[in-house]
């Protein structure tokens, strides 16, 4: 596959039940036009899929996959992919595995 | 063994969080009942198609002339009069009192002059239109209200509701319904729910296909547990979809096409830039009924007269200057249109390639007027009801206040029921056994991942049991879901390993139940050997009058049967020499005597 073709994915990775502190993943995945959400469920659907990740209607409605991309928070369903990202979950909310975020609590 | 904490007793166990869902628990709670709603996601959130409803809410009485008899002879005419009639007029009845709560709860809804102002949808036969339509419309569609109100309104009562809970299947005592057993998935570990009454609230079997306007996570799991646990089963045959855009992936599935063709008069092409709809409905044309439409996109895609994506067109370039920037001006705001400026169409010039994708489901659950199932102590309520509410073809508007309605009947014969009983003791041995088959795919670890299997399974579904279905597509559907089942779920294994939040292994569930539910849609799509409202053969083009009955099925260890009943012409019957079709009339048979809710128009 031609270097062009890829885009790189650094995955935030946080069990607060297990680990001390976060982690990150790295995947390298085929770049095409599509969204963030798109690309989560490549890596999920294709290569690792013992990230937590939750997201639903996939159109920009229900909210539930709003995640942080090299530092900004967005729906993942609506923002398109770029070649390089940093996928964190929504900074303000406490961390309950990975991308999943306790929506009642603030940190 | 189950530990003492994962057994939890109560009076309701409500499946499902939607609206259907969430005006049972409402009313049952209110009713002294001890309730437990469950949802596969996050309450009032994902999980479920009520938060992305748009903007329609069919109330009749909003004018003088408009009765529930007009309402539901629509409703008849619209289902291609396979309709339950006497379900019809039981739960159109409460529509008015169910607005009332809409009102009540703080839903504003677009007023002119003290008057509702409610628009027009298709088939409504009369001009003034019947469906209330949010006050903030086209930016505040009607699921993000409810988003925001209903979880208000249950705040202030006590309802247990358990957010990301996946139900594996039904408890039975003999025949009887006593609770269910569920996935905590949060922690990985089974839950029992001991309950008096039980109501199957979990929507539709949208996952068949791979295109949905509504949430892909709607995946026929009350339609199989249903299924599995022998229940009355009718008219999988009929699943409805809407023109929705293709193109490019952040518009994939929305309903905008149609919403441009209901509020901005827009007209559908092809390739050959003829407006093909004069085939199907020339009196009506794009503005026809549902089926009529996606039958229309089917056959000109199938005719080779599609778009580079495989659509056709959606276009509103014909309108006025002046109408179109008035347009423009109310919708920039809205999400769409958002997206629209994103990915660069201007609709002033372009138009929009458009599918079809599947929206709504109408096999069910067979109730009756008090949303009971034939199994005591079962209740469905919303889409995993049939009841044959909506017949052949839904009517545009009626899903949320059937849901609505459905949900204050079950609450409140739920509620009663519970009064009368003790909590039911619950078999261990047959949780262990449920339990030994949800695992099966956990356990065997390495295998046929779901995501190798899925996509193939949708596409073939959306390419057999679409429109245009003939006899040799179905028997090949039949088949697949056959070899399916013969070599790819007793290898399903899921790789990843965790506990929490392990969302491949309910996938995997999820695939088996999507299998036994598109099993059943083949099976009576193959017995139906007409064209009638969604159901659209190739083989078999026209309606025939021998078929205004329903199909039925029911699954007793592993064997399918299958029955018909007629429908019973109670109320209206299709005039002399007609078969059914739209816009046939109809002549009323006897006047309907039970409750009806007071009309709106007296005051709210």
């Amino acid at each position: 596959m031609d270097k062009d073709d890829l885009a790189e994915v650094e995955l935030f990775r946080f069990d607060p039940e297990v680990d001390s502190e976060p982690r990150y993943s790295l995947f390298k995945i085929p770049y095409k036009e599509y969204t963030v959400m798109n690309a989560l469920s490549y890596i999920y659907e294709n290569l690792d899929s013992t990230f937590a990740f939750r997201w639903a209607c996939g159109k920009g409605f229900c909210r539930s996959c709003v995640v942080s991309v090299n530092g900004k928070p967005v729906l993942a369903c609506m923002e398109p992919a770029s070649k390089h990202m940093k996928i964190e979950p929504h900074p303000k909310f406490k961390v309950i595995k990975d991308l999943i975020i306790d929506y009642e609590k603030l940190k | 063994m189950l530990t003492k904490t994962d057994i939890i007793e109560t009076d309701i166990l409500i499946i499902g969080a939607g609206i259907a869902g969430f005006r049972a628990a409402l009313e049952a709670c209110d009713l002294g009942a001890k309730v437990v709603m469950t949802t596969k996601g996050l309450w009032g959130k994902d999980a479920g198609a009520t938060w992305m409803a748009y903007n329609g809410y069919q109330c009749w009485g909003i004018h003088p002339h408009d009765t529930l008899d007009v309402a539901v002879e629509d409703t008849i005419k619209c289902g291609w009069f396979l309709n339950n009639q006497e379900n019809v007029y039981a739960f159109l009845a409460h529509v008015p009192d169910t607005a009332r709560n809409l009102l009540r709860w703080g839903g504003r809804f677009k007023m002119k002059e003290d008057q509702f102002a409610p628009v027009w949808q298709l088939g409504q036969s009369i001009s003034e239109g019947r469906s209330l339509t949010p006050a903030q419309w086209p930016r505040g569609e009607l699921g993000y209200n409810y988003s925001r109100v209903f979880p208000q309104v249950l705040k202030k009562r006590k309802v247990n509701i358990a957010e990301d809970v996946f139900a594996v299947d039904l408890l039975m005592k003999r025949d009887e319904v006593i609770g269910a057993l569920v996935i905590d998935i949060r922690t990985g570990r089974f839950k029992v729910f001991k309950a008096k009454s039980t109501i199957l609230a979990t929507g539709g079997y949208q996952g068949l296909y791979q295109v949905s306007t509504a949430n892909v996570n709607l995946t026929g799991d009350g339609h199989a547990m249903a299924l599995r646990a022998g229940v009355d089963m009718m008219d999988f045959e009929f699943n409805q979809t809407l023109p929705s855009a293709l193109w490019p992936p952040e518009l994939a599935g929305t309903m905008l096409p149609f919403n441009l063709i209901m509020e901005w008069d827009a007209r559908m092409y092809n390739s050959k830039q003829e407006r093909f709809m004069s085939k199907w409905d020339p009196k009506k044309m794009e503005r026809s009924t549902r089926s009529l439409i996606s039958r229309g996109i089917f056959h000109e895609i199938k005719e080779g007269r599609g778009s580079p994506h495989g659509g056709v067109y959606v276009s509103a370039t014909h309108n006025p200057e002046g109408f179109m920037k008035e347009k423009l001006k109310q919708w920039e705001r809205s999400r769409d249109f958002v997206k629209l400026t994103r990915v660069g169409i201007d609709l002033s010039k372009d138009s929009v390639e458009t599918g079809y994708s599947i929206h709504y489901c109408q096999g069910g659950c067979n109730v009756n007027t008090k949303c009971e199932t034939d199994k005591p102590g079962l209740y469905a309520i919303g889409e995993v009801a049939s009841g044959s509410k909506d017949g052949s073809d839904r009517m545009m508007s009626n899903a949320l206040p059937y849901c609505m309605a459905m949900g204050i009947i079950a609450g409140r014969e739920a509620a009663q029921r519970a009064k009368e009983m003790e909590i039911p003791e619950v078999d261990s041995a047959q949780v262990e056994e449920l339990k030994g088959r949800a695992l099966e795919p956990l356990e065997r670890g390495s295998g046929i991942r779901v995501y190798q299997v899925k996509s193939h399974f949708q596409e073939m579904m959306h390419r057999e049991t679409g429109y245009g279905r003939t006899e040799e597509g179905l028997q090949l559907a039949l088949n697949e879901i056959e070899r399916y089942k013969r070599d790819v779920v007793p290898q399903l294994g899921v790789s990843n390993k965790e506990k929490r939040f392990n969302f491949e292994w309910i996938n995997a569930l999820e695939f088996m139940n999507l299998l036994l539910v598109g099993e059943g849609l083949v099976r009576n799509a193959l017995m139906r050997t007409e064209s009638r409202g969604l159901h659209d053969r190739w083989d078999y083009p026209k309606p025939d009058p021998n078929w205004l009955k329903n199909i039925h099925l029911r699954v007793t260890s592993g064997e399918w049967e299958q029955w018909t009943t007629p429908v019973e012409f109670k109320y209206w019957k299709p005039e002399e020499g007609s078969l059914g079709e739209p816009w046939s009339k109809a002549v009323q048979v006897k006047e309907y005597t039970g409750w009806r809710a007071e009309p709106l128009y007296k005051g709210t």
